[in-house]
């Protein structure tokens, strides 16, 4: 998951209208969609090795 | 009234007919719709806005038009409606976001005009989900669409009010859109046939965006043959959208009557596994209608789908990312104004990195040609649109990350249809989802034909 710049005004958004439970449950999805694209980056990359 | 009740379910053709025997007029039938509109508004909620004065200020030029005998073919005069993300010129258009209430489009979309120029009724904006892609709840404001079949659930979405509205008689069909789903599965809820054409074939110029590269505008209908008469008036290029494709574009209605005969059909049962929980009469109904489609002389065979497991990342990573390039500054402005869920999509797709990004166009490209290989062995895929009939509000959480039946074939901008199947023990409706080739929606339509000539699933009515 993206490292978040807490100076961005989007970030500072989301700080101020979204709750820490909510954001934990955003985050907890993300993580288990890049886990996948990182598989998938593994395979087109063992792909590409033949 | 009984004989207004029967014109609020007339086809697209038979309303035609009426008009061009002058046996009805399109003014009678608007008022027609317009006064069942009313009737059922504080209970359905599908509208937004009624354009009661555009609407009968068309219909008296349709109405002119026959008189004269010079009609500008069959949906001249048939009174429809678009959801509400659907630019339309002078008049409001929300998108049923706070963002967005006071929005009013000095012109109209490009579909929109289409249909205008081939001499429709426009009867007034529909409700969805926000943006189209938040939950509804029972208590939101503006009310959420209820679905007709039992007001206590949810019709689906995010093109909610387009299926509540074509189910429940208050149109002649409806425009939705569908970026993971959101035709077929509210057409499967309510029991309406629901089409996402190829993308690229219907432009989106005008229409309220939720992503851009997975974005689609179709129609919903109670025929399959409805649907391809509004396809063929909304299908074509148009150089005001990226993503418009520059084919040739045969009339679907002219060619509604071929055979099934000899076409093979593939099951994608692991897709339909994983996805997961399909109730057992979802399941009873869609091994009937497979075992129709074989005795009208399909082939049924069950297909692959090669590297669909990456599809959920994808999906989610590429919607979630163009919402959010969509929404940026308007969600650092306002962040007040949006909902709740649909917020969350909008945070969600801040955390994914460009890099993040770039390797879902990776997939997509990869789940395309896998799906691409599997489409050279079979015509069509049949799989159930949705894993249950309608829930109640608040149950559906829309599960963007996880295997989907419906996701996948906005990834490969692929054709699907939904046509009803059956029914639960309840009496809520079944869908059944067909997905054809690129750009072969003559065949893909012909086959959702056939089936639907085969029951009268179609015929039925909500209450």
């Amino acid at each position: 998951v993206k490292a978040w710049d807490e100076s961005d005004p989007f970030v500072i958004a989301v700080r101020k209208h979204q709750t820490a439970e909510e954001l934990a449950e955003i985050e907890a999805i993300v993580e288990n969609v890049t886990t996948l694209l990182a598989r998938l980056e593994e395979s087109l990359e063992n792909d590409a090795d033949g | 009234m009984a004989e207004d009740a029967e014109a609020g379910f007339w086809s697209i053709g038979e309303l035609h007919r009426q008009f061009t025997s002058r046996a009805l007029s399109p003014v009678e039938v608007t008022a027609i719709y317009l006064d069942r509109i009313e009737a059922t508004h504080d209970e359905l909620h599908a509208f937004l806005l009624v354009t009661s004065e555009l609407a009968f200020r068309q219909a008296r030029a349709s109405e002119q038009r026959y008189v004269d005998g010079a009609p500008l073919g069959v949906l001249d005069g048939i009174p429809l409606a678009v959801k509400d993300v659907y630019d339309t010129k002078g008049i409001r258009t929300t998108a049923q976001s706070a963002l967005f209430a006071d929005r009013v489009p000095r012109v109209d979309a490009a579909v929109v005009e289409r249909l205008a120029s081939h001499g429709s009724v426009l009867l007034g904006k529909l409700a969805l989900t926000e943006f189209g892609a938040g939950v509804a709840g029972p208590t939101d404001v503006p009310p959420p669409a209820r679905n007709p079949w039992d007001v206590r659930l949810s019709p689906g979405g995010s093109s909610s009010g387009p299926a509540v509205a074509v189910a429940a008689g208050l149109c002649a069909g409806a425009l939705g859109t569908d970026a993971g789903g959101s035709i077929r599965e509210p057409a499967s809820a309510c029991g309406v046939v629901g089409l996402k054409p190829t993308f690229g074939l219907v432009s989106r110029r005008g229409c309220i965006q939720l992503a851009e590269t997975l974005d689609h505008c179709g129609p919903l209908t109670r025929s399959v043959k409805d649907a391809a008469i509004v396809l063929d008036a909304i299908a074509g290029f148009d150089p005001g959208d990226a993503g418009s494709a520059e084919v040739a574009t045969p009339s679907v209605v002219e060619l509604l009557d071929q055979s099934p005969l000899g076409f093979k059909v593939g099951v994608p049962a692991s897709l339909i596994e994983a996805a997961g929980g399909i109730d057992a009469e979802v399941r009873d109904a869609f091994d009937a209608a497979l075992n129709t489609l074989q005795a009208s002389g399909a082939h049924v065979v069950e297909v692959a789908l090669p590297d669909i497991e990456y599809e959920p990342a994808v999906f989610a990573t590429i919607l979630n990312f163009e919402a959010f390039a969509f929404h940026r500054s308007d969600a650092i402005a306002h962040p007040e104004l949006y909902g709740r869920s649909f917020f969350k999509r909008l945070v969600a797709g801040s955390m994914f990195s460009a890099a993040d990004y770039a390797q879902a166009l990776r997939g997509r490209s990869l789940v395309r040609a896998g799906l691409e290989r599997t489409m050279q062995t079979v015509d069509v895929l049949a799989l159930p649109t949705r894993p249950r009939p309608a829930q109640p509000f608040g149950t559906e959480t829309g599960g963007w990350a996880r295997p989907s039946l419906r996701h996948p074939f906005n990834v490969t901008g692929q054709p699907a249809i939904s046509i009803p199947c059956g029914f639960s023990g309840d009496g809520l409706p079944i869908g059944l989802q067909l997905v054809g080739r690129w750009f072969e929606e003559p065949q893909l339509l012909a086959f959702a034909h056939a089936y639907e000539q085969a029951h009268d699933w179609s015929s039925r009515r909500p209450g």
